[in-house]
C-alpha cells in the first residue's frame, strides 16, 4: 500500500516568480525508507512541508497529494515531521516539556500521556536527558529530542529534512541507526532529506533527485549513483568506483571490491606546502566559561603561517568554537599567549574576520546588497565596493535578495562576502560547508584556496572531513580541548587510522596513502591523479 | 523535603515568606532568617551558608545605619547629625526591616532550591494547562534569545564591525544587534508556530500529565502550613507587631508570632537535615 503518494504535485511561494516544484510525483510504499536528495535550493524542504499540510509553506499549489490514499488535509497526526534547525521546532524549556508536547495537545488522557512519554524515553535511550533544559544539550541530542518528539504520538510516516547536517561523523552514525530502527523495526515510512550520503543512501529503497523543483531521478540507490547527475551527491565508494559493476554504496562494499580487485599497493603521498611567514600563534591558550570550571580549551598551541589553509577537525562540542572565538578576540583566555602577525592582538597590524557557523547572524538589513553597504558605511569604507564584492563572488544575481530566502550555499557565499568586506589578513571559519551540498561545499573551499593564494591565511574548523582532506594544506584534530597532530594535509589523512575520510576507510591497509576518492581512482584504475 | 508533594514544599515557604512580609515582628524577623539560613546552609553547604550569613547582616547593619538618618522619631535619642536626632528606635526599626529583607531573600532562594521550575510549571499547569505552556515557552525562549543576541553580536564584531568602544558606539551596537534579534525571534516564533501546528497544537483540549498524586503527609503539611499563615495574620493583627516609636515595645503575640514563625520553616529544616543526615550515615559512598 502507497503511504504518500503525489503527483503532478506544483508549487511556488506566495512571493516567488518561478515555482520551488514543478511536477513532482513521489510516491513512498508502507515501510519505504527514501531518500531526497538534490543541491541547496532544489526544493526538498518544500516538498516534505507538503506533505505535512499543517505545515504547508504559503503560495500556489497545485497537484494531488495522497496519505494511505486519502487526499491529504490537516490535520494529520499519521505524519511526523523533524525540522532541519530543531531550535526552531522547540516549543518547551526541557526535555520532558518538548516529548510530552505532542500527546498532551492529543486529547489523550493524563496516564496515556505518560505511557507513550515513557515508552518513547525508554526505547530511545532519552532517560538520562529528560530534566534536562533544552539549550543546554548538543547539538546530537537537541535532534534526538526533535527525532523522539515527532514519534512519540508513533506516527505511521516520518518525514526528516536534512537530520545529519549539523552533526559530527560519529553523531551522524548513532542518528542513522536509530532513522533505521524506526524504519526496519517499527515499519515507519522515513522520507529523508539529506545531502550527505555516507550514512543513509545504501540503505534506503529508493532515491529521489530533485533538480530545480523538478525530479531528475527515482531509482534504487544502486541505481541512482550511476547516473552522472547524482554521482557527485553518491557516497565515497561509488564515486572511487564509478565504473565497476556493481556498483560498492558502502566503505563495507568499497573494501571488499578493492580487496578483489588489482590495484595499486600504494599512491605517491602529495607534496604539502611550504609555508614560512607565521600570522598567527596560540602558545598554551587556556579558556573556561567560569572559574574553576572545566578547561574548554587545555593549553590549545596553534601556529598559523600566511597563504595556509588549516583546517581543524573535531567532534560536536569538542570546543573548536570557542577557539575560534578566542583567536578572533571574542572571547579572552584565562591563561596563555596569543600573537597575531608577531604582536599582541591589540597591537597587531593584522586584521582577523570571522566567519560563524550560523552565517544569517550576520545580516542585519533587508537585502544583502543593503547590508554590505550597510557594513561598509560602518567601517567607513566606499559603497562601492558592495558591488565589486558581489561580482568577486559570482552572486551579483542575490544582491537584492532578502538573506533569509537564500538557499544554505547562497547564504554561505553571501556571508563569506560580508566577512571579506573588512579585508582580513586572516579569516577564522566556523563549520563553513554545513548543511550545505557537496558542490556548494566545494565552491567555498575553492574560494577559500583562492583567498590563501592571495597571501591570506584561512583556518577552518569543520566536521567535515572530506572538505579538510580536499581543501586545506594542513590539518588538525581538536580534542580535549588541545589541537592534536596538526601536519600537511596528506600526512595527517595518510597516518589516520578510523577517523578519517570514506576513501580513507575504504583504502585502509590496501591501498597506502590514498584518503581521496581520486586517490583511490588512481589505484584501482592504476592511473594517475591530479590532487 | 522533596519526598513532599511540591504543593506541600510551596505552602511551607509562602508561610515563612507571609509572616516575614506582613508580621513586622522583629524576633519573628530574626527566626525566620534562621531558618532560612539552615536551609541554605543544609542544600549548599557551609560556604554558601557563609555567604548569606555575612549578606544578611551586612543588610541589616546598613539598613540600621540608614534607618535613623532619614527617620528621626524615638524617645532615646544617640546623636545628632546636621541638628537631626539619630535615635536608637529608628535604628532598631532599621534594624527589623533589614532582618526582614534578609530573611525574604534566604528564603526565596531557599525556596528555589526546595521547589523547581518544572514543579512550578506542574502546578500551574493544574489551574490552567494554557498558562503552563505559555510560561514554560517563555522559560525556553529567553536563553535562545539571550543566545541569538550573543552570536549575533559576536558575528558582527568578528567581521570588523562595532570595533569602537565608545558609549555611542555601543549604542549603534545595542541598536543594530536588538533589531536584528527582534528580526530572528518573529523568524523563530513562525517556527515554533509551525512546530505546534505540526504536533497537534489547538485540535483538543490541553491536558497536563505531569502531576504528582498529594498523599495524606503532604496533605497536612499544606494544612498545617496554610493553618500556621493564617493564625499568624490573625496575631499580626492584635497585637503580634513590635512597636518602635516613640519607644520599644514588644507586641503582646510576638513570643507567638516568633514560635509560629520557628514552626512554619521547621518542617523544611527537619526534612533537609533528616537527609543529609541519611547521605552521611547511612547511604554507600561512591
Amino acid at each position: 500500500m502507497e503511504a504518500v503518494s503525489a503527483k503532478g504535485l506544483s508549487f511556488r511561494h506566495n512571493t516567488a516568480k518561478k515555482p520551488a516544484l514543478e511536477g513532482v510525483r513521489l510516491s513512498a510504499a508502507a515501510g519505504e525508507l527514501v531518500m531526497l536528495m538534490g543541491s541547496s535550493g532544489s526544493g526538498k524542504t518544500t516538498l516534505l512541508r507538503l506533505l505535512k499540510p499543517e505545515i504547508a509553506p504559503l503560495g500556489e499549489v497545485s497537484g494531488e497529494i495522497r496519505i494511505f490514499g486519502e487526499k491529504a488535509a490537516a490535520p494529520q497526526p499519521k505524519v511526523g515531521y523533524v525540522p532541519q534547525h530543531p531550535e526552531e521546532g522547540f516549543v518547551s524549556d526541557t526535555v520532558r516539556g518538548e516529548i510530552m508536547f505532542a500527546p498532551e495537545n492529543a486529547g489523550l488522557s493524563p496516564e496515556e500521556v505518560r505511557r507513550l512519554t515513557a515508552e518513547t524515553v525508554s526505547r530511545f535511550g532519552l532517560g538520562k536527558l529528560l530534566t534536562r533544559k533544552l539549550d543546554g544539550l548538543s547539538g546530537g541530542e537537541k535532534q534526538l529530542v526533535s527525532l523522539c518528539a515527532a514519534m512519540v504520538v508513533q506516527p505511521d510516516i516520518l518525514l526528516l529534512d536534512e537530520p545529519f547536517s549539523r552533526l559530527d561523523p560519529v553523531a551522524a552514525e548513532n542518528m542513522a541507526a536509530l532513522i533505521l530502527r524506526v524504519n526496519r523495526e517499527l515499519g515507519v515510512t522515513v522520507i529523508v532529506a539529506e545531502h550527505s550520503a555516507e550514512q543513509l543512501f545504501a540503505e534506503c529503497d529508493r532515491v529521489v533527485f530533485l533538480e530545480n523543483g523538478r525530479v531528475t531521478a527515482d531509482l534504487p540507490p544502486r541505481k541512482a549513483a550511476a547516473l552522472p547527475a547524482v554521482r557527485a551527491y553518491a557516497p565515497a565508494a561509488a564515486r572511487a568506483f564509478a565504473n565497476a559493476e556493481p556498483l560498492p554504496l558502502t566503505v563495507r562494499e568499497g573494501r571488499e571490491m578493492l580487496a578483489h580487485s588489482e590495484h595499486l599497493v600504494e599512491v605517491p603521498l602529495p607534496q604539502g606546502k611550504v609555508f614560512t611567514e607565521k600570522v598567527l600563534e596560540a602558545d598554551g591558550l587556556r579558556f573556561a566559561f567560569t572559574r574553576g570550571g572545566e578547561d574548554i580549551l587545555d593549553g590549545t598551541d596553534i601556529v598559523l603561517h600566511k597563504g595556509e589553509f588549516l583546517a581543524l577537525a573535531g567532534a560536536n562540542g569538542s570546543g573548536k568554537t570557542t577557539l575560534l572565538r578566542v583567536l578572533a578576540g571574542l572571547a579572552r583566555p584565562y591563561a596563555g599567549k596569543l600573537m597575531i602577525g608577531g604582536k599582541p592582538p591589540k597591537k597587531a597590524a593584522l586584521r582577523v574576520g570571522m566567519l560563524p557557523q550560523e552565517a544569517a547572524d550576520l545580516f542585519l538589513q533587508p537585502t544583502v546588497l543593503e547590508d554590505y553597504r550597510y557594513a561598509l558605511r560602518a567601517m567607513g569604507k566606499p559603497e562601492n565596493m558592495a558591488e565589486e564584492m558581489l561580482a568577486r563572488l559570482g552572486a551579483e544575481h542575490l544582491g537584492n535578495m532578502h538573506p533569509y530566502d537564500l538557499s544554505g550555499g547562497e547564504l554561505q557565499l553571501c556571508a563569506l562576502g560580508r566577512v571579506l568586506l573588512c579585508k582580513p589578513d586572516i579569516l577564522l571559519a566556523d563549520e563553513p560547508t554545513k548543511g550545505l551540498d557537496p558542490i556548494s561545499a566545494s565552491r567555498i573551499g575553492h574560494l577559500l584556496k583562492e583567498l590563501c593564494a592571495e597571501g591570506k591565511a584561512v583556518l577552518a574548523v569543520t566536521h567535515d572531513l572530506e572538505f579538510a582532506a580536499c581543501h586545506a594544506d594542513s590539518c588538525a584534530l581538536f580534542c580535549g580541548g588541545r589541537a592534536e597532530s596538526l601536519m600537511p594535509s596528506p600526512h595527517f589523512f595518510a597516518r589516520a587510522g578510523f577517523y578519517s575520510t570514506a576513501a580513507g576507510r575504504i583504502s585502509r591497509g590496501m591501498v597506502k596513502n590514498a584518503y581521496l576518492t581520486e586517490h583511490l581512482q588512481a589505484a584501482f584504475g592504476g592511473g594517475t591523479y591530479d590532487r | 523535603m522533596k519526598a513532599f508533594h511540591p504543593l506541600a514544599r510551596l505552602a511551607a515557604t509562602t508561610a515563612v515568606l507571609v509572616i516575614l512580609m506582613f508580621c513586622r515582628s522583629v524576633t519573628a524577623a530574626a527566626v525566620g532568617l534562621v531558618t532560612g539560613l539552615c536551609c541554605i546552609g543544609l542544600t549548599d553547604g557551609r560556604k554558601s551558608l557563609l555567604k548569606w550569613l555575612g549578606a544578611s547582616l551586612l543588610t541589616a547593619a546598613l539598613m540600621a545605619f540608614i534607618d535613623p538618618l532619614v527617620s528621626h522619631r524615638g524617645m532615646t535619642v544617640l546623636l545628632f547629625v546636621n541638628g537631626r536626632a539619630y535615635t536608637l528606635e529608628s535604628m532598631l526599626y532599621g534594624l527589623e526591616l533589614g532582618l526582614s529583607l534578609g530573611g525574604v531573600t534566604v528564603w526565596l532562594t531557599a525556596g528555589r532550591r526546595l521547589i523547581s521550575e518544572r514543579e512550578m510549571l506542574c502546578m500551574m499547569g493544574r489551574l490552567s494547562p494554557k498558562l503552563a505552556l505559555t510560561v514554560s515557552m517563555t522559560l525556553g525562549f529567553i536563553p535562545r534569545l539571550a543566545e541569538t543576541q550573543r552570536r549575533i553580536r559576536d558575528a558582527q564584531r568578528g567581521a570588523g564591525l562595532f570595533a569602537d568602544n565608545s558609549p555611542t558606539g555601543r549604542m549603534g551596537e545595542a541598536m543594530a544587534v536588538f533589531t536584528a534579534c527582534a528580526a530572528r525571534a518573529a523568524e523563530n516564533a513562525a517556527g515554533a508556530a509551525r512546530s505546534m501546528n505540526a504536533r497537534g497544537f489547538g485540535r483538543h483540549r490541553l491536558t497536563y500529565s505531569d502531576r504528582r498524586k498529594l498523599r495524606r503527609a503532604d496533605i497536612i503539611l499544606t494544612a498545617a502550613e496554610v493553618l500556621l499563615t493564617a493564625v499568624s495574620l490573625v496575631f499580626a493583627a492584635l497585637g503580634g507587631a513590635t512597636e518602635f516609636y516613640p519607644a520599644l515595645k514588644f507586641g503582646r503575640y510576638e513570643p507567638a508570632l516568633a514560635v509560629i514563625c520557628g514552626a512554619a520553616g521547621l518542617p523544611a529544616v527537619i526534612s533537609l537535615a533528616k537527609e543529609v543526615i541519611e547521605w552521611k550515615l547511612y547511604l554507600p559512598k561512591g
